[in-house]
């Protein structure tokens, strides 16, 4: 079998998350503005804390039920934020594919500690 | 002032941010966190939030012409990887618990450290870089690692190998590196670099694309953290990421064209300035 190039590949998968969450931010942006005008001055939305804004994952799930742009935004940045996590995804799997297997490993790894860092984040641990 | 007019405004400010970082090679969140607390009166934590997952962005769009030139080396980044989402998962755990005043203090002290790197690298432009490359005859750790390669040369493109050593000293600085990056929400190029190059004796160049290409996968493990928490507050992470991001896009248009080194010394005034500002505000 063929050995993949990983640069190649994972330089793929970066162009499209980042493509990809670029179009989903825009398109909350945009959404977003349009609510403020009709909720006229809001300027302390920008820097107020939890509370203000969908959130967790419950909170954004409901916030796109109902059309919100701050939940749509926030389904962009975290498109972000999974994009170099996918890109180690992919790594793990050409490592293993091309018959690396202790560099799939260290991909595990780090996807392992991405996990850790997720349930951090929750507040399970 | 309208909440439109202020997305505007924090846009153009983080677009400021983003080209000013890029030219220092500093990333933009160095520059975005000061502007926010400072000139918007963001809680620091919240600046926080949304200046890491801009550093994501500003990693994610770089990362793949370094990767497609050859410069960025992969193995050497998902190895290293393994320390700095742990540095960044305990950086931002550790951030939601200290006094934000801690973090003022922090951010100014990592400031002018990054200020103290930016004069060496000054320095260094003008000297002619140590070729201690041929004095690892014996095989070395890196090399049984596989994290050993090559680089096309900017003039010639012809391949250089060099040969990457310490891989355990280099994880060792990596987690602290990690850890300051996920505590502020920067990038940490400024520590990540030192400790490629003259640790893992890395060349300069091929450093600053892998630290790049790092920067992403650490950032997005700090993210992940503050996302999830709720600290990254949308109206503010939106127009933050995307000015940062089209900044450090034109920045690095604008580098080959521009003499960094007077600007470096401007930015040094604005380090000192900006660092006892923050300090006066961590300590007061």
């Amino acid at each position: 079998m063929r050995r993949l190039p990983v640069e190649a590949v994972v330089a793929r998968v970066l162009k499209i998350g980042l493509a990809l969450s670029a179009a989903v931010i825009a398109v909350g942006l945009v959404m977003q503005e349009f609510a403020i005008r009709h909720e006229s001055a809001r300027g302390a939305r920008f820097v107020a804390g939890p509370g203000s804004y969908p959130h967790g994952v419950s909170g954004v799930l409901a916030g796109l039920g109902h059309g919100s742009g701050s939940a749509v935004l926030e389904v962009g940045l975290a498109l972000l934020v999974f994009t170099p996590i996918a890109a180690v995804a992919t790594a793990a799997l050409v490592y293993r594919r091309n018959g690396d297997g202790r560099f799939a490993l260290v991909g595990a790894a780090v996807l392992g500690v991405l996990v850790l860092s997720s349930l951090v984040g929750l507040g399970v641990i | 002032m309208t909440p439109l007019e202020l997305a505007g405004l924090l846009f153009a400010a983080s677009m400021a941010a983003g080209l000013l970082g890029s030219l220092l090679g500093l990333g933009g969140g160095f520059v975005v966190i000061p502007v926010l607390t400072l000139l918007f009166g963001v809680d620091i934590r919240l600046a926080i939030g949304a200046s890491v997952v801009a550093v994501v962005a500003t990693s994610v769009a770089a990362a793949p012409g370094n990767l497609e030139s050859g410069l960025s080396n992969i193995r050497v980044a998902m190895f290293l990887a393994m320390a700095t989402t742990i540095g960044a998962l305990s950086g931002a755990w550790l951030s939601g618990r200290l006094d934000p005043r801690v973090l003022y203090v922090v951010f100014a002290v990592v400031l002018v450290f990054a200020g103290v790197q930016m004069v060496r690298k000054l320095r260094q432009a003008r000297a002619v870089a140590a070729g201690s490359q041929a004095a690892l005859a014996a095989p070395e750790a890196g090399d049984r690692l596989g994290l050993s390669g090559s680089y096309p040369d900017a003039r010639t493109g012809a391949a250089v190998a060099y040969r990457v050593v310490h891989p355990v000293l280099g994880l060792s600085l990596m987690y602290v590196a990690g850890t300051v990056g996920g505590l502020l929400g920067i990038g940490s190029g400024v520590l990540k670099v030192p400790a490629m190059d003259v640790a893992m004796r890395l060349p300069l160049r091929v450093s600053m694309a892998t630290s790049n290409l790092l920067i992403g996968v650490t950032a997005a493990s700090a993210s992940l953290v503050y996302l999830l928490r709720g600290d990254v507050n949308p109206f503010l992470a939106g127009p933050v990421a995307a000015g940062v991001l089209l900044g450090a896009w034109a920045g690095g248009r604008l580098l080959p064209r521009l003499k960094v080194g007077v600007l470096t010394w401007g930015f040094l005034a604005v380090v000192a300035v900006v660092s006892a500002e923050m300090l006066w505000k961590g300590l007061a």
